[in-house]
């Protein structure tokens, strides 16, 4: 496995016995796991105060132990909000009643003692791929920058443009009207992304769809009032837009659903683009033109 | 009660721990405790009570200096004169742990039972919790080998006399 600059994962193992503290973390270690920080604890309640501190991504814990049990220490995890930390168990505990319970509280594998290596190290290496994949932060709603640049290559045609990366920026920052789009994912009811144009943005797409000359595009821009042909062109960009979202391989096509200009922010839109599980966020610049926003959203 | 499987599932925990295969057969009658042999015992539990003051059974476990030595070298990948008593201790309990998990099994209905801690038993105890309650159980290595180990299964759901503190 590659381990040049992979971040240790941290993993904080709970047993009672220290002999099984031992063998787990002779087991990892001895695999190629890529970097790991271990933290031992011999209880639940221990487990839990280290929490804080170690900030484990993943827990292998025992079952029955004194003080705080494993199940207890993973309901108090999700009672308190640690969702992002995955359980697992290596306990002698078979009884079904009590591995649904730990199931529906979110434990990711039960392995009975004795265990095998390769059957911990299977689960384990499962584990530690989900939490590497978590730790990039969430696929962004775009395929690509490339993919963009594409898009808007075929839009502009011979109109030189720069687009720059904006990550983070806000709903305050496109400039009202936007023009929103909503995808839906063939088949499905709920929307799969949104697509947010600021009236900027809207102005340099359509006057470069329309291949206008720069005086009429920087007026709507100072104006803040898009023609209607330069209205039309945004709103086919965003309709091409559709073929270039982030989506799972074999997930049905993506297409637009609806679009409008929306002339005030509203909260849900503004909740939406801070919630992030998925974003895309961009300037685009036009010699002569101007500059202008744009956002895509995964929802 | 399968007892073939409950064999075959006590050797793979003891194979399992410590890389060194051994049979276990039953037997009829629990071996005398000697100067260096470790003992350990677990309540079981039902969850009617759900109180581990209120055992419904116990399993006991005894094993001798040697195999005590072995488990703990192979549990914590030490050699033997690293080994701190408290070590010894510590993987005889998880055995013991171990083992407790496969000899519910035998009891009539174990959809109920809990699994208590293990705990160190005082060998002069050993005859005594042996010999109480209804044995349900009581397997030792076979005679063919050279291993110390017997674990056993007592039903003491009648029997306030095991009650904790």
């Amino acid at each position: 496995m590659q381990t040049a600059n992979l971040a240790p994962l941290r993993v904080l193992i709970v047993d009672d016995s220290r002999a099984i503290q031992a063998i787990i973390q002779r087991v990892l270690q001895a695999a190629s796991l890529g970097p790991l920080q271990f933290e031992l604890a011999m209880d639940g309640e221990q487990a839990l105060r280290l929490v804080t501190s170690f900030e484990p991504d993943l827990v292998i814990s025992d079952w029955h132990m004194p003080k705080v049990s494993g199940l207890e220490m993973l309901q108090t995890l999700r009672q308190i909000g640690r969702h992002e930390i995955k359980v697992g168990f290596v306990t002698t505990e078979t009884g079904e009643r009590h591995l649904s319970q730990a199931r529906s509280n979110g434990a990711i594998f039960v392995i009975n003692k004795p265990f095998k290596d390769e059957d911990l190290l299977r689960e384990v290496q499962a584990a530690l791929a989900s939490c590497r994949e978590a730790a990039k932060g969430p696929a962004p709603a775009l395929e690509s920058a490339e993919a963009l640049n594409r898009l808007i290559k075929s839009q502009m045609r011979e109109i030189p443009f720069r687009l720059i990366p904006a990550p983070g920026q806000g709903l305050n920052d496109l400039k009202l009207p936007h023009n929103l789009a909503m995808y839906v994912a063939e088949g499905q009811k709920t929307p799969h992304a949104l697509g947010i144009l600021d009236v900027n943005a809207c102005c340099i797409l359509g006057g470069g769809g329309a291949q206008l000359q720069p005086p009429p595009v920087r007026l709507a821009l100072n104006s803040g009032v898009p023609t209607p042909e330069m209205m039309t062109q945004a709103d086919l960009f965003l309709r091409s837009a559709a073929g270039i979202l982030t989506r799972e391989p074999g997930s049905p096509p993506v297409t637009l659903k609806v679009v409008n200009l929306v002339a005030k922010p509203f909260d849900k839109l503004r909740s939406l683009m801070e919630r992030d599980i998925g974003r895309s966020d961009y300037r685009l610049s036009v010699p002569g033109y101007g500059e202008g926003r744009m956002a895509f959203i995964r929802l | 009660m399968h007892e073939g499987v409950v064999l075959s599932n006590l050797a793979r925990a003891w194979s399992g721990l410590t890389g060194q295969s051994c049979a276990f057969a039953p037997a009829a009658e629990p071996p005398t405790p000697q100067a260096d042999d470790a003992c350990f015992m677990l309540p079981i539990t039902d969850c009617v009570t759900g109180f581990s003051s209120h055992p419904r059974a116990l399993v006991l476990l005894l094993m001798g200096a040697a195999e005590s030595q072995a488990l703990a070298a192979a549990m914590f990948g030490l050699p033997p004169e690293q080994l701190s008593p408290a070590d010894l201790q510590d993987a005889g309990a998880e055995l013991c742990n171990i083992l407790s998990a496969s000899l519910m099994e035998c009891l009539d209905d174990a959809s109920l039972a809990n699994l208590g801690l293990p705990q160190p038993l005082d060998r002069q105890q050993w005859p005594e919790y042996t010999h109480r309650g209804e044995r349900r159980a009581l397997f030792v290595v076979s005679s063919d080998q050279p291993r110390r180990l017997a674990v056993m299964l007592t039903d003491i759901h009648r029997d306030g006399s095991f009650c904790r503190e």
